[in-house]
């Protein structure tokens, strides 16, 4: 266990020095110049190229890529082209700040999902399993926009109990923290609670019938035994493979719903920060995000390990 | 929970008209299979089919004139559904099927091979997985230009390390169990392994993720096409069609709701075929419906 | 592994996750609750005071530095905290900000005269030093400062007293006026700047609020500043701008009274808030544009046949009603607005929609069916929304559109660097003169130098109206330069957008700058008469 923690560790070390090397790359070739972004519509090209020195991006691609990974390995993350504010001093609160709108979501999709596919799959093609397909699959085909768009219709004017409101954090209002949370974590439950149903469902339909399971059933164990102890523990395992994945699509996902609800997370930090070719910025994000979803993998990969004694990495 | 051996369980040959006429006999899965094979000539011959051009003005914008609706732009919204019914699937499923195989194929070889091999694909998976998509979508704009052809490759290239981390886990679930060791021992080659005893094993997942990836491609098509990539108008596609009906909430719900209705009836026809078909592909299954 | 291990381990990851949660923060400073208290003020209906105002604006400013702009949204900002010499009033003329008395002493010499003891935010007193050190460091080439162009024909600036500043001239400049009333022109400390300030995240000025702090992507808060030198200004005790940048979030914020006024407020949801009867929407209609660029140097935009063609093919109307919902006016004659350039009315109807002359024009050139690859931006809804209506009138001309649309920086790095023929695009005059043309069709023009257009007459022309005081001299050079650019059409004008604010009823004194002069100071004597 412990040569394997090692070993994934140094590995996670790898994944995100080759993270921070292709982001550091790619954003540079995409078009367009942060010396613009600042300077707005009718900077004259003199004064883009002025400023563009001033950023130091002038210099070449090498010298500017060995400053990047020195300072990172300083621990400075660099400061932003664009406001001038060193990265670290916004970057925590909003990693922390998409973290609890993701984890939250998908705290209640694993509880709701996972009971619902149990449910589903327990009931195999009765009118229950119908009703929570059709359901699941109008949480996933909904385009996340459109749910917290009508989320914002429906709580904002139909039955005015959740009206948009300026950002608090939890220490300085909670009750307001909890009113704005709301809205943004049901848009983003909605499409992940659908997918673990339908992933619970689907891997224990597949187990039920394993032999293992059929074996169990002819030892006389009880129906309720076979599903929780067996059919739904060797489930879980897809279902945690699915998480990790599906944790990486939450996080997406967040880009939309931050706009929508003006949260001020991570991926609205990006979004900004790649309208504006702001480069320390993106590579900070891009290595804050590869490092949480690496880490989740990780986590997933050791849980999958806890659950399934069989399955020996190696 | 040694009992005899399962099996590879590739459909025989004698079992093929069998297969269609009990694929037939499930009312739901056939209902789904009709409504699909019907969205597929609709959308071969949504050109012919529409009624108008789906560039042309045809009226008063925002008004009900048409069958559908006329849209903010003045175009006519059953013509525009249709042709972006035939952007969006052809998108969607050309990426799915990207990623699919080779998502599959990945997750396979690193579950059976293993060592080195799970190693590098596995953790180059965790690479893909945690590198956000809007800015990889955009350095390949800039780079390969906004051709249909490349947001498939986007959306199919992001869409990998779903199949690739599924297959992984199944497989090694799976891979020292009685029937695959028995394959072994009978002489049969890795690649026969993987792909004859394996993967049909690994089927029931792959066929859900298959069917749940669909939709997410048509949403991903949308948030693309916004950044320069994919259908670029007057071209429609429906997540796009989505998008911009947001706009009018309030003044003509229906051309949010048109695209969105359509997005899901498609979805649900692929998920209930899909779950219809892995049944009756599965041999555990047969004779439980 | 034993069981309890493999829980103990579960358990130990989600409590490490769920921390990580915890420490999410990032909170707004919160104003007093008593400054949103709000007194009637001195007589019967005059300016209540007090109360603080929560502005939904449509971007998140970046960068504070008072010399440079980043969008129209910015300038509310920078105008609050900073003041210039001179300012729009809420009739669009120039009157004094920190000057009491400004204007030519001769053709070749600008005087202005200082307000006496104003005071910057820290407390020291803004002199003459502080302004010419201000103009030193706009024109200063290394600040890249947005009015630096409008100040090329300044030669000096000196203070021969501690209320006194002087401009010499190389040539007359009538737009020097605009510039000085510009919204990136501010005055700042120079004892500030010398200290090392840092002009992106930190505001010092004179102007009646003082900047608390911002928190990108959630607030920016300004209060009022107590020894602001304007008499009893300002009435506010503070502002909050929360940025809203998804159009839909905006309007709904507004509409639910989470803030109390909004800028750019998308054509899509006018007719909504117009017909609200707490709301008020103020707007122009002279100022944004919407125009269709070509690169004249590129085969067979050379041909000024084809892109008469081209402009003869969009039907202006239709572009407005369709794209923008009617919000605006088509454009078919001068690029500059009546409402400062007197002769405009004479040019309306040069460019009228006509297919089956621009088929002619096309037949004539040797282009029929030509295709056509033209690139916009997604970015901005009044720059693609306009793009694609234009489609359907190109069409029946015979042409064949490949419509690009890309994300904003990318598509002015294809416009800059010409990778698309054409460009359909929008934007405004830098200020509200026809002396703002030389930007899109003078030779050095920012926007010419994209279409690779330079016509001698033209230059000479803005050149000789520039130096010239007469007004009627002046409106005649201008009526013959719009005249050579519709022969020359090196762009195309579409549509005047209507663009505007929108708030409720109950604040009071903010007009919408009316005559296309665009600033953001009347902001500065707005008033609450109640909280929402």
């Amino acid at each position: 266990m412990r040569r394997f923690l090692a070993k994934r560790f140094a590995q996670a070390i790898l994944q995100l020095l080759l993270v921070g090397t292709i982001v550091f790359f790619l954003v540079r070739l995409i078009p367009g110049d942060p010396a613009r972004a600042v300077l707005g519509d009718a900077a004259t090209d003199e004064q883009i190229a002025a400023t563009r020195a001033a950023m130091h991006l002038e210099e070449p691609f090498f010298s500017q890529f060995v400053g990047f990974w020195t300072r990172l390995f300083q621990g400075d993350l660099g400061t932003s082209l664009i406001s001038g504010r060193p990265v670290m001093q916004d970057l925590p609160s909003r990693i922390g700040n998409s973290l609890e709108l993701v984890l939250i979501a998908l705290a209640i999709s694993l509880v709701i999902g996972i009971a619902l596919g149990r449910i589903a799959a327990t009931r195999a093609d009765k009118p229950a399993d119908h009703a929570l397909v059709a359901g699941s699959i109008f949480g996933i085909s909904l385009p996340v926009f459109v749910i917290g768009t009508l989320l914002l219709l429906v709580f904002a004017f139909f039955i005015p109990i959740l009206p948009p409101r300026r950002f608090a954090s939890p220490f300085e209002d909670p009750l307001a923290h909890l009113q704005i949370l709301i809205l943004p974590v049901a848009t983003l439950t909605a499409a992940s609670c659908a997918v673990v149903t339908r992933m619970t469902r689907a891997s224990m339909l597949e187990t039920l019938n394993a032999d293992y399971v059929r074996t169990a059933r002819a030892k006389g164990l009880v129906e309720k035994h076979v599903i929780n102890r067996h059919a739904l523990r060797t489930a879980l395992l897809a279902v945690v493979s699915a998480t990790t994945v599906e944790l990486t699509t939450l996080i997406g996902s967040t880009v939309l719903v931050e706009t929508i609800f003006g949260w001020p997370g991570m991926s609205s930090l990006l979004m900004n920060a790649v309208g504006q070719r702001d480069y320390p910025v993106i590579q900070a994000v891009v290595l804050a995000a590869a490092t949480i979803v690496i880490l989740v993998n990780l986590v997933g990969d050791l849980v999958a390990r806890a659950l399934d004694p069989r399955a020996e990495d190696n | 929970m040694a009992t005899v051996l399962s099996g590879a369980p590739a459909i025989e040959s004698a079992d093929r008209r069998t297969f269609l006429r009990r694929m037939l006999s499930n009312r739901r899965t056939s209902v789904a299979g009709a409504f699909l094979l019907l969205i597929a000539i609709v959308t071969l011959f949504a050109r012919l089919i529409a009624p108008y051009d789906y560039r042309d003005i045809v009226g008063k914008p925002l008004t009900s004139a048409s069958v559908l609706g006329i849209d903010d732009f003045g175009r006519d919204v059953l013509s525009r559904l249709l042709v972006g019914l035939q952007v969006s699937l052809g998108v969607a499923l050309s990426a799915v099927l990207v990623a699919a195989v080779i998502g599959v194929a990945l997750g396979l070889v690193a579950g059976y091979v293993g060592r080195w091999a799970s190693t590098i694909i596995m953790r180059g998976i965790d690479v893909l997985l945690s590198f956000p998509p809007i800015v990889l979508a955009i350095a390949v704009v800039a780079i390969m230009g906004p051709a249909l052809v490349n947001v498939v490759l986007v959306i199919g290239v992001l869409y990998i390390p779903r199949f690739t981390r599924i297959v992984y886990t199944q497989v090694l679930a799976i891979r020292n169990l009685e029937y695959v060791e028995a394959s072994k021992i009978m002489g049969a080659r890795p690649a026969g392994i993987l792909v004859g005893t394996i993967l049909p094993n690994v089927a029931a997942p792959i066929i859900v993720q298959l069917s749940l990836s669909v939709s997410f491609a048509i949403q991903m098509e949308a948030g693309l096409s916004f950044l320069g990539l994919g259908a670029q108008p007057p071209l429609p596609s429906l997540g796009t069609m989505v998008g911009s009906g947001r706009d009018f909430l309030e003044v003509q719900p229906t051309l949010l709701l048109y695209p969105s209705v359509l997005i899901i009836l498609v979805v649900l026809a692929l998920n209930v075929f899909g779950d219809g078909i892995r049944d009756l592909l599965d041999p555990r299954r047969r004779g439980t419906n | 592994m034993a069981v309890i291990s493999r829980r103990g381990f579960l358990a130990g990851s989600v409590a490490t996750l769920g921390a990580s949660a915890l420490t999410a923060c990032g909170s707004p400073e919160t104003l007093p609750l008593s400054m949103q208290e709000i007194r009637p003020g001195e007589g019967s209906g005059g300016p209540n005071r007090g109360g603080v105002l929560y502005f939904g604006l449509s971007t998140d400013p970046a960068n504070l530095d008072p010399h440079l702009t980043s969008g129209s949204a910015s300038d509310y900002l920078r105008q609050l905290a900073y003041n210039g010499l001179v300012q729009y009033n809420g009739a669009g003329e120039i009157v004094g900000d920190l000057a009491s008395e400004f204007g030519w002493a001769d053709e070749l010499t600008y005087k202005v005269k200082l307000h006496p003891g104003v005071g910057f935010h820290d407390g020291s007193t803004m002199t003459a030093d502080d302004v010419v050190f201000s103009f030193r460091r706009m024109m200063d080439k290394a600040t890249a400062a947005a009015s630096a162009p409008l100040l090329d024909q300044v030669a000096s600036v000196e203070a021969p007293d501690a209320t006194t500043v002087v401009f010499r001239f190389k040539q007359p400049d009538v737009a020097f006026p605009f510039a000085l009333a510009a919204p990136t022109t501010n005055i700042v400390s120079r004892k500030w700047i010398e200290s090392g300030a840092n002009t992106k995240t930190q505001v010092m000025g004179t102007g009646p609020f003082r900047f608390v702090e911002r928190i990108p992507g959630v607030s920016t808060t300004y209060v009022r500043f107590e020894n602001y030198f304007e008499d009893g200004l300002p009435y506010l005790n503070g502002i909050v701008f929360q940025p809203m940048g998804d159009d839909y979030a905006r309007v709904t914020a507004l509409r639910t009274a989470t803030v109390d006024m909004i800028d750019y407020v998308p054509a899509t949801h006018v007719g909504v808030i117009s017909e609200n009867p707490r709301l008020r929407f103020v707007s122009d209609k002279t100022f944004g544009f919407g125009f269709v660029g070509f690169v004249t140097s590129r085969r067979p935009f050379n041909d000024v046949r084809v892109r008469r063609a081209i402009a003869m093919s969009i039907n202006r109307q239709s572009v407005l009603d369709t794209a923008l919902l009617g919000h605006g006016k088509p454009m078919d004659g001068a690029l500059m607005s009546e409402t400062f350039a007197p002769y405009a009315p004479q040019l309306a109807g040069s460019m009228p929609y006509d297919p089956e002359q621009a088929r002619f024009l096309l037949k004539q050139a040797g282009q029929e069916g030509l295709t056509l690859p033209v690139v916009t931006t997604s970015s901005y809804s009044v720059i693609a929304r306009p793009a694609q209506a234009m489609l359907p009138g190109l069409r029946a001309a015979g042409l064949n559109v490949n419509l690009t649309q890309q994300e904003w920086l990318t598509f002015r790095s294809s416009v800059s660097t010409k990778v698309f023929p054409v460009h359909s695009w929008g934007t405004a005059p830098k200020f509200g003169d026809p002396a703002s043309l030389g930007d899109f069709i003078g030779s050095t023009g920012a926007f010419a130098k994209y279409l690779d257009f330079a016509d001698d007459k033209i230059d000479e022309l803005l050149t000789q109206a520039r130096r010239s005081s007469d007004q009627s001299l002046r409106n005649e050079i201008y009526l013959d330069i719009e005249k050579r650019a519709l022969e020359l059409v090196p762009m195309t004008y579409t549509i005047r957008r209507e663009q505007g604010e929108a708030h409720y009823n109950h604040v009071k004194g903010y007009e919408h700058p009316p005559k296309g002069a665009w600033t953001a100071t009347a902001l500065r004597r707005t008033w609450m008469e109640k909280t929402a």
